[in-house]
Formats: structure tokens, C-alpha cells, sequence
């Protein structure tokens, strides 16, 4: 299985990418400018969970239909969220 | 006065409804002549099956097909998007008297839990009466859905994970992939209400409830591992390792208590600090959603508990690696759910 290597390869980018959001804010950046900061840290958390669900949950090798499953509900979420969040702005 | 005169308009609703139940002569099933819609072929009490064949208006009236005239499979086939081999004798069952107990049950539980007030329930007599409703409710809850379990039945194929646009994806696989979207809107809502609630309370005021965020980066550490200590199980079960896919799994199932471990200490921590659930909404929606996530993570170990028993026993190693795979997708999934509380509920 040569996809080993590719998941130990993935494994590593995660763990970094995790270290890299805690290092934001223990460098003092979340202080300093932080809509730069949580900009950067919710950027990470969105790499990491494409890289999950693309390789780990196999989704590049599957159907798009099903990408776009998960898409549905994460719209859904989002819509919600953000309606509600601007409706008390 | 108003609502006098409503109640007496449904007064006499209910005296027209009662009398001509008892008296007068039974409507015919179909009191219209030239009806030509399907609810009208319909006899009352309607039958098991509605319909004696598939109802269709392809040639302008109502006509049902697959019924009798089984030598005119050739319109059929054709006016029946595909199905055509489906009609031997699958008779879906659907009377069963477990749907209804569990309603019921619902409803006794729910009763039940409708005391429990101030996170307890009352003194007394009336305490007991709450507490042994819930008890009996959740029993009765419990037996009915292990009784519906056990129900033979009859169904058409599913075949829907198969079909476009799904093509050459497994049902089971299809199915695990919907409950997977189904817990995104779950924890979505949860997710969404702290964004709300932080929104409303003034965002940059509102600070994380844990004080240090590194124990939740050893809980990602940990809880990422455990994801590629998944995937390799399912690569040992390809290659045909029962000892890779234990101890694959072992690994996955120690990490993931490590995970409950760390958290369960950081919960105390926070505990002993006089930090807890009811402090406020900042705490609550703290607790809440990492706990739907911990309990997420508490299924996830008993399923793998359950795997590593099979695997034990030389299960997943015949090519037949499914189930692996698709615990794989829910672990994986509550992994990435995990990616977004951490940064959300510590860092920022």
C-alpha cells in the first residue's frame, strides 16, 4: 500500500498545523492584531479538517456527490450561525 | 365572547361528526364518478398494501401496473424508471405494534423526566412518582426498540446508496455518510449557539474557560493519532494482519481513553476552581459542547472495544474490512469536530 506513506505524511501536516494554532497564540499575535490572529487560526482549522475528511475519510477518492453531502450540512450550519450572529449585530 | 361563540361552533362540529356516525347509511369508498386520482382507488379502511401495483398515469388515466397483466411487462419496464424486476412478491410489512409502544413509552419518559427541576427531583412522595415514571418510561423505551429490532420484516431493496449520484458507493457506506451529515447540523447548532451567544456577549470579551490551551492541544495531539492509528488498521486488515489490525485498534482505543483522561482532569480542575455548568453561558455552552463531543468519543471507544473483540477473532482480514472503514469515517469525523472546538473553546 503505498497510501501509507501519504497518511504518515498527512499525520505529520496535522500535527504541525495544531502546534502552529497554539504557537498563534502563545507568540502573543492573538493580542497584537486579532482579527489577524483568529483569521489565521480558523484558516488553519479548515486546512486540517479538509485534509481529514479529503484522505483520512477518503472523500478525494469517492463520488463529489458525497463531498457535497457534508457540504449541505455544513451550509446549513453556517447559514444558521451567521443569520443569527448578524441579526444581534 | 368570542371563544363562546368558537366552542359552540365546534360543539356543533362534534354533534355533526357523532351523528352521523351512528346513524344514517355508510359513504361508498368513492362518492365521486369521475374521480381519477390514486387516493380515491383507495378502499376504507385502506388495505396492507394501498395500491394492488405500482400506480401510474402514463397513458393519461389511472392504471396500476405490475398487478396482474404481468405479461404486458413490456410498457411496464418502461414507464417504470428501471424497477421492473423488483415486483416479485415483495410485500412490505408495515403493520407493527412497536412504533406506537415506543411513542408511548416516549411520552411516559418524558413525563418522567418533566420533574427533574433545578437538576433534581422533588422531596417525597411526588419525587418518587417523577423518578419511577422515568424509570419505567426509559425501560419501556429501551424494550421497544430492542422488540422492533428483533421484528422480522420485509422490504423493498434499498439500492438508493447505489444510484446516482452515488454510484459505486455501498448502501451501509452511503448510510454512515448521511448520519455524518445529519451530526455536522448537530454539532453545528451547538457550535453555531456559542458563536451566537459569544457574538451577543461581545466577542473579544468573552475568554476562553479553560486557562491554558495546552492541554487541549495534547487532547488534539492525541485524538489525531488515534485518527492515523485508524487508517492503520485499515491498511493491516488489507494486507491480511490480524496482529496490525489489534493492535492498530489497541492503540486507537487507548489514545482515545488518554483523550477522556485528560479531559476528565481539566473538567475536575475546573470543578475544584468552583468553575462549573451553571456558572453562566460562557460556562454552559463550554461544557456542553465539549461534553456532546466527549460523548461522542465515549461511543466511538465502546464500537472500537467492539472491533478490536471481532478483529481478535480474525475478523476484517478477508477482505470483508468494511466495518473498519466506516467506524473509520465516525472517528475521523469527530476528529475534525474536535479541529474546530479546540481553537473555538481555548485559544481564541
Amino acid at each position: 500500500m503505498a497510501r501509507t506513506k501519504l497518511y504518515a505524511g498527512i499525520y505529520v501536516a496535522l500535527f504541525v498545523i495544531a502546534t502552529m494554532q497554539v504557537a498563534v497564540e502563545q507568540t502573543g499575535l492573538l493580542e497584537e492584531s486579532y482579527v489577524l490572529a483568529l483569521g489565521l487560526i480558523t484558516l488553519l482549522s479548515v486546512i486540517k479538517a479538509v485534509m481529514v475528511a479529503g484522505y483520512f475519510q477518503h472523500l478525494v477518492w469517492e463520488p463529489r456527490s458525497l463531498t457535497y453531502v457534508m457540504l449541505l450540512g455544513f451550509v446549513g450550519f453556517l447559514a444558521l450561525t451567521v443569520a443569527a450572529s448578524y441579526s444581534i449585530q | 365572547m368570542g371563544a363562546v361563540i368558537l366552542g359552540i361552533s365546534f360543539l356543533l362540529i362534534i354533534y355533526n361528526l357523532a351523528k352521523s356516525l351512528v346513524s344514517g347509511d355508510d359513504a361508498a369508498a368513492n362518492p365521486w364518478p369521475y374521480s381519477t386520482t390514486a387516493e380515491w382507488a383507495v378502499s376504507s379502511p385502506p388495505p396492507m398494501e394501498n395500491f394492488p401495483g405500482t400506480p401510474s398515469y402514463a397513458n393519461g388515466a389511472l392504471e396500476f401496473l405490475g398487478s396482474d397483466e404481468e405479461p404486458a411487462m413490456g410498457t411496464a419496464a418502461a414507464t417504470d424508471g428501471g424497477h421492473a424486476t423488483g415486483h416479485e412478491e415483495v410485500h412490505v410489512d408495515h403493520a407493527s405494534i412497536w412504533p406506537f409502544v415506543i411513542g408511548l413509552f416516549s411520552l411516559v419518559t418524558v413525563i418522567g423526566l418533566s420533574g427533574l427541576q433545578l437538576g433534581s427531583f422533588p422531596e417525597g412522595l411526588e419525587g418518587l412518582f417523577y423518578q419511577a415514571t422515568s424509570v419505567v418510561g426509559v425501560v419501556g423505551l429501551l424494550g421497544g426498540i430492542s422488540a422492533m429490532g428483533y421484528e422480522n420484516f420485509t422490504a423493498h431493496e434499498g439500492g438508493l446508496g447505489e444510484a446516482w449520484p452515488f454510484e459505486g458507493v455501498e448502501n451501509t457506506k452511503m448510510g454512515m455518510w448521511v448520519f455524518l451529515a445529519s451530526d455536522v447540523v448537530l454539532f453545528g447548532a451547538f457550535i453555531g449557539a456559542a458563536i451566537f451567544l459569544r457574538v451577543a456577549y461581545g466577542w473579544t470579551q468573552w475568554n476562553p474557560v479553560p486557562h491554558n490551551p495546552i492541554p487541549g492541544l495534547v487532547n488534539t495531539y492525541l485524538l489525531l493519532t488515534s485518527s492515523f492509528s485508524v487508517i492503520l488498521a485499515l491498511v493491516a486488515a488489507k494486507k491480511h494482519s490480524r496482529k496490525g489490525v489489534v493492535a492498530s485498534l489497541v492503540v486507537t482505543f487507548m489514545l482515545g481513553i488518554g483523550f477522556l483522561v485528560n479531559k476528565g482532569i481539566e473538567w475536575l480542575e475546573l470543578y475544584h476552581e468552583g468553575i462549573w455548568l451553571d456558572d453562566g453561558v460562557r460556562e454552559s455552552v463550554y461544557f456542553l459542547t465539549t461534553g456532546l463531543h466527549m460523548g461522542h468519543v465515549i461511543a466511538g471507544l465502546l464500537v472500537t472495544a467492539y472491533l478490536i473483540w471481532r478483529a481478535w477473532n480474525g475478523a476484517y482480514i478477508d477482505g470483508n474490512d468494511e466495518p473498519l472503514e466506516y467506524f473509520g469515517l465516525y472517528w475521523h469525523f469527530v476528529d475534525i469536530v474536535w479541529l474546530f472546538l479546540f481553537p473555538l473553546f481555548y485559544i481564541v
